[in-house]
C-alpha cells in the first residue's frame, strides 16, 4: 500500500514537471492581452498595443491585428506583405499611425512583424459593454 | 526528539529574533561625495535578504544616517541621490551590534543616467522652452502618463506627435476607449494640440539632445529623521490603487488592473493576497477602496460596475452589488453604507439615492459622521458641500482658479483636505466658517491627486506625483514639509495614517512602481 502510494507520488511529480515544461516560455501578446497587457513584455504590447489589440476582444483606436496577412490589402491600399507592413510600422500611415522610425531599430521591427504573423488567437466571446 | 519539541525550538526561533532588540542590530555611518564634502538627504537602503520590503532612511545636516533596529541577517546596503552614482553593498552581516559603514559618491554625469534617475518634475524643469509649454506637458500628457516617464522614451516628428495626441484623447488611463473625455480634461491647458504637439516635437523630436537635468534640494532638516519601509506586492503585474487601514494596523491595497486585494502585516512583514470576483467581460481592475467600522473592506470595480464587501475574518466575499454607485463610509450598527449620492442598505440591497438642488459633479468624495456629503471639483475648481437633507449645494471656489481638487478627506467633521491636480497645491477647508487655505510645495510643476489627514495632530498630508514627494502641512505654522521617496514613479491616489502610533505612521502606495510604502516620521 505504502508502495503504490510513493509510485503515484512521484508519477503525479514526474506529470507536473512535463506539464510545466511543456509551457511556452513566453505567452504571445494574444494570450496576455486577456490580462490587460500587464504581463506582456513583447515589443508589440509595449508600442502597439495601446493602440492595436491582437485579438480584437478589447476595444482600440485602431483595427485589431490578428490575421493582418491574411488580408487582401492594408489601410493604404498596398498589399499585405513583409515589406509594406515594415514601411507602415517605420513611417507611418493614414489616420493616427504614427511612424516608429526614430524609435525602433530595424531588428525590433522585424520582432513586431514577426509576432503579428505568427500570434494566433483563438475565438473569443464578444466583450460586454464597457 | 518530539514533534512538540522541534516545533517550539522553531517558534521560538522565529518569533524572538522578530522582537525588536532581540537579534537585533543597526547600519550607521556617514555619506560624503568625492571630495569630501558630507551630503545631506541621500537616500541609504537596506532590504534583508528574502524580504519583502526595503527599509530607507536619509542621511542628515551632518551627513550621517543610522537604521533602526534592523532583525539580524545578511542585507544588501544601497546610498543613492539624484546626481550621484549608486553605491551598492552586498552580502552584509547585521548581528546584535552597529555596524558601521560609510559612503563615498562619485557624482553621475552620463546624460542617460542622469534622465533615469530624474523625477518628472525635475525633467520638466530641464527641458528647454517656457514654463507654460512645460506645463503644458504636465497638465494635459500628465493626466494619464503620471509621471510622463513614457514620454522620456519615444520620439516622433510633429506630425506624428499631431497624430500620437489625437489617439490619445480617446483612450483613458487605463488603455480604455473613453469618448467623450470627462470634462476635467478638457480644454486643453497651456497650448493647443498643436502646439504641445510642437514642443514635444522640440523636446522629443527625432533629434532632440537629452537634457542637462537638474535635480531639486534633497530632504532636509526635520524630514532626514524619516523611515520608510517600501513593500513589494508580489506580482509583476500589481498597480495599487488605494491603501486603507484596518483598526489592527493592517495596511489593505487594492488593484487598478487586476482583481487582486492585498493585505500588509507591518508587524511581521508578512503579504498575503486574495482575488476578488470579476464580471466576465468586464475590466477587473478596482479604483475606490474604504475600510468601514467593522473592519471589513469594501471595494468599488468602477468599469464592471461592482460593489463588494470583503471579511477579513473569514476571508471572504460577504456582500456584492451591481450598480449601486459609489460608497465612502459603512455603519455597522445601521447596516448602512453612506456615500454622498446615496445611501446602500446592505441587507436589503436597497439604495436611496440623494436629490440635490444643484450639480454635484466631483471626483473625490467624502461624508462626515452626520451624514454630510463633501466632493473635489476637479472641473468647477470648488469643493462642494453637499446636505442630502435639504438638497442644498455649496460651491467653494478655491483661490487658486483652475486649480483640478481631486481627491478629498475629512479631519473630524470640522476640516476637510484635497489635493490640487492642476494647482499643485494642498488645500483645506474649514467647513464652519467655509474658508480655504492653500499650502505650497517648494518644487514647481507639482500635482497631487488627493489629501490625507492626521486627525490626532491635525496635520494634512499629499504626495506629488510629479516630484514623488510625500508633504505633511502643519496648518497652525503653514510649514510644509517634504519627504522625497526613495523609488521614482510612486503615483499615490491615497494617504492613510495611522495615529495609534508615536509617531503617527503614514501610508501611500505605488501604483506606478507596484509597492505600497509606509513613513514614519517624527513631529
Amino acid at each position: 500500500m505504502k508502495h503504490k502510494k510513493t509510485m503515484a507520488l512521484i508519477m503525479l511529480t514526474v506529470l507536473l514537471y512535463v506539464v510545466e515544461t511543456s509551457s511556452p516560455a513566453l505567452a504571445s501578446s494574444c494570450d496576455v492581452e486577456k490580462t490587460f497587457g500587464r504581463e506582456d513584455k513583447t515589443l508589440f504590447a509595449r508600442h502597439c498595443g495601446v493602440c492595436h489589440s491582437m485579438s480584437g476582444l478589447w476595444a482600440r483606436v485602431g483595427p485589431p491585428l490578428k490575421g493582418l496577412f491574411e488580408k487582401n490589402q492594408l489601410v493604404t491600399g498596398k498589399p499585405v506583405t513583409d515589406a509594406n507592413v515594415r514601411e507602415l510600422i517605420v513611417k507611418g500611415g493614414p489616420g493616427l499611425m504614427p511612424g516608429f522610425q526614430y524609435m525602433l531599430t530595424e531588428a525590433q521591427v522585424n520582432e513586431i512583424l514577426r509576432d503579428i504573423k505568427e500570434t494566433r488567437c483563438a475565438e473569443s466571446p464578444a466583450r460586454q459593454g464597457n | 526528539m518530539s514533534f512538540r519539541f522541534v516545533a517550539f525550538v522553531w517558534w521560538s526561533s522565529t518569533t524572538l529574533l522578530a522582537l525588536p532588540g532581540f537579534g537585533a542590530g543597526t547600519i550607521t555611518g556617514s555619506v560624503k561625495d568625492a571630495g569630501g564634502t558630507t551630503l545631506t538627504g541621500v537616500f541609504v537602503s537596506a532590504q534583508h535578504t528574502g524580504a519583502t520590503f526595503t527599509t530607507t532612511v536619509y542621511s542628515d545636516e551632518a551627513g550621517r544616517y543610522r537604521f533602526p533596529e534592523l532583525t539580524a541577517g545578511t542585507y544588501t546596503v544601497t546610498a543613492h541621490a539624484g546626481g550621484f552614482q549608486p553605491v551598492r553593498r552586498a552580502n552584509v552581516a547585521v548581528r546584535d551590534a552597529a555596524l558601521p559603514m560609510d559612503f563615498t559618491l562619485q557624482a553621475e554625469t552620463r546624460p542617460e543616467e542622469l534622465l533615469k534617475q530624474a523625477r518628472a518634475s525635475e525633467w520638466l524643469s530641464s527641458l528647454p522652452g517656457t514654463d507654460e509649454q512645460k506645463m503644458s506637458l504636465g497638465k494635459n500628457c500628465g493626466s494619464c502618463h503620471h509621471n510622463l516617464y513614457h514620454l522620456q522614451t519615444v520620439r516622433f516628428t510633429k506630425e506624428d506627435w499631431v497624430k500620437v495626441i489625437s489617439a490619445m484623447e480617446k483612450i483613458d488611463v487605463i488603455g480604455e476607449i473613453r469618448e467623450p473625455r470627462p470634462a476635467y480634461y478638457m480644454p486643453w491647458r497651456h497650448g493647443t494640440k498643436d502646439q504641445i504637439a510642437e514642443f514635444l516635437a522640440k523636446v522629443q523630436g527625432p533629434d532632440s539632445p537629452l537634457p542637462n537635468v537638474k535635480f531639486f534640494p534633497r530632504a532636509s532638516g526635520k524630514a532626514t529623521q524619516a523611515v520608510i519601509t517600501e513593500y513589494r506586492v508580489p506580482r509583476s503585474n500589481a498597480v495599487p490603487h488605494d491603501v486603507q487601514l484596518d483598526s489592527q494596523g493592517n495596511a489593505w491595497y487594492n488593484d487598478f488592473k487586476t482583481d487582486y486585494l492585498g493585505k500588509i502585516n507591518p508587524k511581521t512583514g508578512e503579504i498575503k493576497e486574495y482575488r476578488l470576483p470579476s464580471k466576465p467581460g468586464f475590466h477587473p481592475g478596482s479604483s475606490n477602496m474604504f475600510v468601514g467600522d467593522d473592519d471589513t473592506i469594501w471595494v468599488n470595480q468602477r468599469i464592471a460596475g461592482t460593489l463588494t464587501r470583503f471579511d477579513p475574518k473569514t476571508e471572504k466575499v460577504v456582500g456584492r452589488w451591481e450598480r449601486v454607485g459609489g460608497y465612502d463610509r459603512f455603519d455597522s450598527k445601521s447596516g448602512i453604507a453612506y456615500g454622498t449620492n446615496g445611501q446602500l442598505d446592505v441587507k436589503t440591497g436597497m439604495v436611496t439615492r440623494y436629490e440635490y438642488k444643484a450639480d454635484t459633479d466631483g471626483y473625490g468624495t467624502a461624508v462626515d459622521s452626520r451624514g454630510f456629503a463633501f466632493r473635489g471639483g476637479i472641473a468647477d475648481s470648488d469643493i462642494k458641500l453637499l446636505n442630502p437633507e435639504t438638497g442644498d449645494v455649496i460651491n467653494l471656489l478655491t483661490p487658486t482658479p483652475d486649480s483640478g481638487p481631486r481627491r478629498i478627506q475629512l479631519d473630524g467633521d470640522a476640516y476637510l483636505w484635497f489635493g490640487e491636480w492642476f494647482g499643485g497645491k494642498i488645500g483645506r477647508v474649514d467647513i464652519r466658517s467655509r474658508k480655504i487655505t492653500e499650502y505650497s510645495p517648494s518644487v514647481p510643476f507639482a500635482a497631487f491627486y488627493e489629501a490625507g489627514t492626521d486627525p490626532k495632530n491635525h496635520h494634512g498630508w499629499a504626495f506629488d506625483w510629479r516630484s514623488d514627494r510625500l508633504m505633511r502641512v502643519d496648518p497652525t505654522t503653514g510649514v510644509v514639509t517634504e519627504y522625497p521617496m526613495p523609488t521614482r514613479d510612486v503615483e499615490s491616489r491615497r494617504t492613510a495614517v495611522d495615529t495609534s502610533t508615536n509617531p503617527p505612521t503614514v501610508w501611500i502606495h505605488g501604483a506606478g512602481n507596484g509597492t505600497i510604502i509606509r513613513v514614519q516620521a517624527p513631529l
